[in-house]
Protein backbone atom coordinates (compact mmCIF):
# COMPACT_ATOMS: atom_id res chain seq x y z
CA UNK A 1 0.00 0.00 0.00
CA UNK A 2 1.15 3.32 -1.19
CA UNK A 3 2.57 5.08 2.38
CA UNK A 4 0.22 8.12 1.08
CA UNK A 5 -3.18 6.46 2.12
CA UNK A 6 -5.36 7.61 5.29
CA UNK A 7 -8.15 6.55 7.45
CA UNK A 8 -10.99 6.59 5.54
CA UNK A 9 -12.41 10.62 7.02
CA UNK A 10 -13.71 10.93 10.28
CA UNK A 11 -17.55 10.18 10.55
CA UNK A 12 -17.81 8.87 6.26
CA UNK A 13 -16.72 4.79 7.26
CA UNK A 14 -20.31 3.78 8.13
CA UNK A 15 -21.35 5.68 4.41
CA UNK A 16 -18.74 4.02 2.65
CA UNK A 17 -19.41 0.57 3.93
CA UNK A 18 -23.62 1.51 3.02
CA UNK A 19 -22.44 2.73 -0.37
CA UNK A 20 -20.19 -0.78 -1.11
CA UNK A 21 -23.36 -2.97 0.02
CA UNK A 22 -25.04 -1.22 -1.96
CA UNK A 23 -23.54 -2.52 -4.85
CA UNK A 24 -23.95 -6.48 -3.68
CA UNK A 25 -23.72 -8.56 -0.46
CA UNK A 26 -19.52 -8.38 0.54
CA UNK A 27 -17.63 -9.46 3.34
CA UNK A 28 -15.44 -7.73 5.51
CA UNK A 29 -12.04 -7.33 2.98
CA UNK A 30 -13.94 -7.16 0.12
CA UNK A 31 -15.22 -4.02 1.01
CA UNK A 32 -11.80 -2.63 2.70
CA UNK A 33 -10.38 -3.55 -0.63
CA UNK A 34 -12.86 -1.86 -2.96
CA UNK A 35 -12.69 1.60 -0.88
CA UNK A 36 -8.95 1.25 -1.32
CA UNK A 37 -8.96 0.32 -4.49
CA UNK A 38 -12.21 3.09 -6.11
CA UNK A 39 -9.82 5.74 -3.80
CA UNK A 40 -6.79 5.08 -5.52
CA UNK A 41 -5.39 3.71 -2.52
CA UNK A 42 -5.91 7.54 -0.72
CA UNK A 43 -7.99 5.70 1.51
CA UNK A 44 -6.99 2.37 3.75
CA UNK A 45 -10.04 0.95 6.27
CA UNK A 46 -8.28 0.01 9.74
CA UNK A 47 -9.73 -4.02 9.93
CA UNK A 48 -10.89 -3.34 13.82
CA UNK A 49 -12.68 0.05 12.66
CA UNK A 50 -14.69 -2.18 9.96
CA UNK A 51 -15.62 -4.77 12.53
CA UNK A 52 -16.34 -2.11 15.12
CA UNK A 53 -18.32 -0.48 12.19
CA UNK A 54 -20.73 -3.78 10.88
CA UNK A 55 -21.71 -4.62 14.97
CA UNK A 56 -22.93 -1.20 15.35
CA UNK A 57 -24.48 -0.85 11.97
CA UNK A 58 -25.90 -4.38 12.57
CA UNK A 59 -27.45 -3.37 15.50
CA UNK A 60 -29.25 -0.11 14.22
CA UNK A 61 -30.43 -2.26 11.38
CA UNK A 62 -28.79 -0.91 8.56
CA UNK A 63 -27.43 -4.04 7.53
CA UNK A 64 -27.87 -7.32 8.36
CA UNK A 65 -25.24 -10.39 7.70
CA UNK A 66 -25.21 -14.17 7.09
CA UNK A 67 -22.90 -16.72 7.28
CA UNK A 68 -22.18 -19.14 4.12
CA UNK A 69 -20.14 -21.78 3.61
CA UNK A 70 -16.32 -20.95 2.02
CA UNK A 71 -14.69 -22.55 -0.08
CA UNK A 72 -12.09 -23.64 2.20
CA UNK A 73 -14.65 -25.27 3.45
CA UNK A 74 -14.72 -22.34 6.62
CA UNK A 75 -17.73 -20.42 6.91
CA UNK A 76 -17.53 -16.32 5.84
CA UNK A 77 -19.88 -13.99 7.10
CA UNK A 78 -21.34 -11.71 4.48
CA UNK A 79 -23.39 -8.27 5.04
CA UNK A 80 -25.69 -6.89 3.19
CA UNK A 81 -27.84 -3.42 2.72
CA UNK A 82 -31.43 -3.53 4.43
CA UNK A 83 -34.07 -0.98 3.57
CA UNK A 84 -33.35 1.34 6.20
CA UNK A 85 -29.72 1.34 5.06
CA UNK A 86 -30.76 1.97 1.99
CA UNK A 87 -32.65 5.21 2.89
CA UNK A 88 -29.32 6.02 5.24
CA UNK A 89 -27.37 6.23 2.52
CA UNK A 90 -29.84 8.40 0.70
CA UNK A 91 -29.79 11.18 3.88
CA UNK A 92 -25.87 10.80 3.97
CA UNK A 93 -25.03 11.01 0.51
CA UNK A 94 -27.24 14.00 0.46
CA UNK A 95 -25.87 15.47 3.80
CA UNK A 96 -22.09 14.24 2.34
CA UNK A 97 -23.21 16.71 -0.45
CA UNK A 98 -24.26 19.50 1.29
CA UNK A 99 -21.33 20.11 3.52
CA UNK A 100 -18.63 19.27 0.01
CA UNK A 101 -20.27 21.80 -2.17
CA UNK A 102 -20.18 24.59 0.98
CA UNK A 103 -16.54 23.72 1.90
CA UNK A 104 -16.13 23.90 -2.01
CA UNK A 105 -17.74 27.47 -1.95
CA UNK A 106 -15.71 28.57 0.95
CA UNK A 107 -12.39 27.79 -0.79
CA UNK A 108 -13.32 29.23 -3.23
CA UNK A 109 -14.65 32.65 -2.09
CA UNK B 1 -35.52 -16.04 40.91
CA UNK B 2 -35.42 -19.56 41.37
CA UNK B 3 -32.11 -21.53 41.32
CA UNK B 4 -33.15 -23.36 38.25
CA UNK B 5 -33.37 -20.35 36.72
CA UNK B 6 -30.11 -18.72 37.94
CA UNK B 7 -28.29 -21.37 36.32
CA UNK B 8 -29.61 -21.44 33.19
CA UNK B 9 -29.33 -17.95 32.74
CA UNK B 10 -25.75 -18.59 33.61
CA UNK B 11 -25.25 -20.67 30.79
CA UNK B 12 -26.39 -18.52 28.51
CA UNK B 13 -24.28 -15.74 29.01
CA UNK B 14 -21.71 -18.53 28.91
CA UNK B 15 -22.95 -20.02 25.87
CA UNK B 16 -23.11 -16.35 23.98
CA UNK B 17 -20.02 -15.58 24.99
CA UNK B 18 -18.37 -18.62 23.43
CA UNK B 19 -20.46 -18.02 20.16
CA UNK B 20 -19.53 -14.40 20.09
CA UNK B 21 -16.07 -16.01 19.90
CA UNK B 22 -16.40 -18.23 17.50
CA UNK B 23 -17.67 -15.72 15.03
CA UNK B 24 -14.68 -13.20 15.93
CA UNK B 25 -12.43 -15.73 15.27
CA UNK B 26 -14.27 -16.60 12.23
CA UNK B 27 -14.57 -13.28 10.88
CA UNK B 28 -10.89 -12.32 11.56
CA UNK B 29 -9.83 -15.67 9.94
CA UNK B 30 -11.74 -15.10 6.77
CA UNK B 31 -10.42 -11.77 6.86
CA UNK B 32 -6.61 -12.55 6.68
CA UNK B 33 -7.20 -15.80 4.37
CA UNK B 34 -9.32 -12.87 1.65
CA UNK B 35 -6.31 -10.98 2.44
CA UNK B 36 -3.60 -13.30 1.76
CA UNK B 37 -5.16 -14.04 -1.24
CA UNK B 38 -4.81 -10.49 -2.72
CA UNK B 39 -1.54 -10.39 -1.88
CA UNK B 40 -0.60 -14.26 -3.55
CA UNK B 41 -2.86 -12.99 -6.75
CA UNK B 42 0.12 -9.90 -6.55
CA UNK B 43 2.73 -12.83 -6.86
CA UNK B 44 3.65 -13.09 -3.14
CA UNK B 45 4.25 -16.83 -2.15
CA UNK B 46 1.74 -18.27 0.38
CA UNK B 47 3.92 -17.83 3.29
CA UNK B 48 4.61 -14.38 2.23
CA UNK B 49 1.36 -13.40 1.64
CA UNK B 50 0.40 -14.50 5.13
CA UNK B 51 2.45 -12.42 6.91
CA UNK B 52 2.03 -9.42 4.85
CA UNK B 53 -2.04 -10.13 5.51
CA UNK B 54 -1.74 -10.39 9.28
CA UNK B 55 0.73 -6.81 9.11
CA UNK B 56 -2.20 -5.54 7.37
CA UNK B 57 -4.82 -6.51 9.80
CA UNK B 58 -2.48 -4.96 12.55
CA UNK B 59 -2.19 -8.08 14.43
CA UNK B 60 -4.95 -10.69 14.61
CA UNK B 61 -5.28 -10.77 18.64
CA UNK B 62 -4.96 -6.95 18.70
CA UNK B 63 -7.91 -6.91 16.13
CA UNK B 64 -9.99 -9.25 17.93
CA UNK B 65 -9.41 -7.23 20.95
CA UNK B 66 -10.38 -3.87 19.72
CA UNK B 67 -13.78 -5.74 18.55
CA UNK B 68 -14.23 -7.82 22.20
CA UNK B 69 -13.16 -4.43 24.38
CA UNK B 70 -16.62 -2.33 22.37
CA UNK B 71 -18.82 -5.77 22.15
CA UNK B 72 -21.18 -5.59 25.27
CA UNK B 73 -21.19 -1.25 24.88
CA UNK B 74 -24.34 -0.32 23.84
CA UNK B 75 -23.57 2.40 21.78
CA UNK B 76 -26.78 2.61 19.79
CA UNK B 77 -29.13 4.09 22.14
CA UNK B 78 -32.19 2.83 20.29
CA UNK B 79 -31.07 -0.44 20.65
CA UNK B 80 -29.17 -1.69 23.74
CA UNK B 81 -28.72 -5.24 24.51
CA UNK B 82 -28.41 -7.28 27.48
CA UNK B 83 -24.68 -8.33 28.29
CA UNK B 84 -25.26 -10.81 31.08
CA UNK B 85 -27.56 -10.59 34.35
CA UNK B 86 -27.09 -10.99 38.16
CA UNK B 87 -29.05 -11.61 40.99
CA UNK B 88 -29.00 -13.61 44.40
CA UNK B 89 -30.10 -16.68 44.32
CA UNK B 90 -33.31 -16.85 46.59
CA UNK B 91 -32.18 -19.95 48.57
CA UNK B 92 -28.75 -19.08 49.38
CA UNK B 93 -30.57 -17.88 52.48
CA UNK B 94 -34.66 -18.44 52.09
CA UNK B 95 -35.01 -14.92 51.37
CA UNK B 96 -38.36 -15.33 50.27
CA UNK B 97 -39.80 -16.56 53.55
CA UNK B 98 -37.14 -13.78 55.85
CA UNK B 99 -39.98 -11.08 55.27
CA UNK B 100 -39.78 -7.70 54.02
CA UNK B 101 -38.48 -7.04 50.17
CA UNK B 102 -36.49 -9.51 48.67
CA UNK B 103 -34.54 -7.98 45.25
CA UNK B 104 -32.49 -5.17 43.93
CA UNK B 105 -33.30 -1.94 44.94
CA UNK B 106 -30.39 0.34 43.86
CA UNK B 107 -27.04 0.79 42.83
CA UNK B 108 -23.86 2.89 44.42
CA UNK B 109 -24.56 5.91 42.21
CA UNK B 110 -21.26 7.79 43.22
CA UNK B 111 -18.28 6.99 40.65
CA UNK B 112 -14.63 6.61 42.82
CA UNK B 113 -11.39 5.26 40.95
CA UNK B 114 -11.14 2.23 43.46
CA UNK B 115 -14.69 0.79 42.66
CA UNK B 116 -15.02 2.03 38.86
CA UNK B 117 -15.12 -0.99 36.16
CA UNK B 118 -13.97 -3.03 39.16
CA UNK B 119 -17.14 -3.71 41.93
CA UNK B 120 -20.70 -2.65 41.47
CA UNK B 121 -22.34 -2.67 45.35
CA UNK B 122 -26.42 -3.29 45.23
CA UNK B 123 -28.53 -2.82 47.92
CA UNK B 124 -30.85 -6.09 48.09
CA UNK B 125 -33.70 -5.21 50.62
CA UNK B 126 -33.60 -8.41 52.78
CA UNK B 127 -30.29 -9.82 50.99
CA UNK B 128 -28.54 -6.65 52.90
CA UNK B 129 -26.07 -5.61 50.23
CA UNK B 130 -23.78 -7.32 47.33
CA UNK B 131 -20.79 -6.29 45.84
CA UNK B 132 -20.26 -7.74 42.24
CA UNK B 133 -17.39 -8.14 40.38
CA UNK B 134 -17.80 -6.58 37.35
CA UNK B 135 -14.22 -6.68 35.83
CA UNK B 136 -15.87 -8.77 33.08
CA UNK B 137 -19.26 -7.31 32.27
CA UNK B 138 -20.13 -10.50 30.26
CA UNK B 139 -19.63 -12.70 33.81
CA UNK B 140 -20.47 -10.68 36.93
CA UNK B 141 -19.62 -12.74 40.04
CA UNK B 142 -20.80 -11.89 43.70
CA UNK B 143 -17.43 -11.62 45.77
CA UNK B 144 -18.91 -10.58 49.32
CA UNK B 145 -22.06 -9.54 50.85
CA UNK B 146 -23.18 -7.87 54.16
CA UNK B 147 -26.52 -8.36 55.44
CA UNK B 148 -27.10 -6.90 58.98
CA UNK B 149 -28.89 -8.26 62.17
CA UNK B 150 -32.14 -6.81 63.10
CA UNK B 151 -32.05 -4.23 65.87
CA UNK B 152 -34.78 -3.38 68.45
CA UNK B 153 -35.77 -0.32 66.35
CA UNK B 154 -36.09 -2.41 63.59
CA UNK B 155 -39.59 -2.29 61.74
CA UNK B 156 -41.87 -5.19 61.21
CA UNK B 157 -42.98 -6.02 57.34
CA UNK B 158 -46.65 -7.13 56.61
CA UNK B 159 -48.83 -8.80 54.15
CA UNK B 160 -52.45 -9.72 54.16
CA UNK B 161 -54.97 -7.57 55.94
CA UNK B 162 -57.18 -8.22 59.21
CA UNK B 163 -57.51 -11.35 60.33
CA UNK B 164 -55.13 -12.58 57.49
CA UNK B 165 -52.00 -10.22 57.91
CA UNK B 166 -48.41 -11.70 58.41
CA UNK B 167 -45.47 -9.54 59.60
CA UNK B 168 -42.57 -10.02 60.20
CA UNK B 169 -39.36 -8.20 61.57
CA UNK B 170 -36.81 -8.02 58.48
CA UNK B 171 -33.50 -6.29 57.16
CA UNK B 172 -34.34 -3.82 54.58
CA UNK B 173 -31.37 -2.59 52.75
CA UNK B 174 -32.60 0.69 50.50
CA UNK B 175 -29.83 2.16 49.49
CA UNK B 176 -25.69 2.06 49.07
CA UNK B 177 -22.80 4.68 48.25
CA UNK B 178 -19.44 4.46 48.39
CA UNK B 179 -16.88 7.41 48.91
CA UNK B 180 -12.87 7.10 47.71
CA UNK B 181 -11.58 6.15 50.55
CA UNK B 182 -13.72 2.93 49.74
CA UNK B 183 -16.26 2.92 52.78
CA UNK B 184 -19.59 1.99 51.57
CA UNK B 185 -22.56 3.03 53.48
CA UNK B 186 -25.81 1.34 53.33
CA UNK B 187 -29.25 2.53 54.57
CA UNK B 188 -31.85 1.00 55.68
CA UNK B 189 -36.02 1.80 55.13
CA UNK B 190 -37.19 -0.51 57.89
CA UNK B 191 -35.50 1.93 60.61
CA UNK B 192 -32.50 -0.10 61.17
CA UNK B 193 -30.27 2.87 60.35
CA UNK B 194 -26.68 3.44 58.61
CA UNK B 195 -23.80 0.68 58.24
CA UNK B 196 -20.43 1.82 57.49
CA UNK B 197 -18.32 -0.74 56.23
CA UNK B 198 -15.45 -1.69 54.13
CA UNK B 199 -14.12 -4.65 51.77
CA UNK B 200 -11.78 -7.03 53.37
CA UNK B 201 -9.67 -10.53 52.05
CA UNK B 202 -9.96 -11.28 48.64
CA UNK B 203 -12.91 -8.96 47.51
CA UNK B 204 -10.63 -5.99 48.65
CA UNK B 205 -7.46 -7.00 46.04
CA UNK B 206 -10.00 -6.74 43.30
CA UNK B 207 -10.87 -2.95 44.35
CA UNK B 208 -7.79 0.00 43.10
CA UNK B 209 -6.94 1.18 46.83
Amino acid sequence: MDESSTDVIQGTLDMLILKSLSLEPMHGFGIARRIEQISKGVFKVNPSSLMLAFKRMERSGLIDSEWRATENNRRGKFYRLTEQGRKQLKAETREWERRTSAIARLLEA
Amino acid sequence: MSLLRTITSGLRTLFRKEEVERELDDEVAQYVEAATKAHMRAGLSRAAAERAARIDIGGVETTKENVRSSGWDATVETRPFGASSFTVPESSRDYCSRGGRFGTHSSNENFTPIYYKRILFLAHFNAGVRAVDIRDPLNPREVAFYVPAVTDKTDKRCVGTGADEKCKVAIQTNNVEVDDRGYIYIVDRANTGLHILELTGAARSIARF
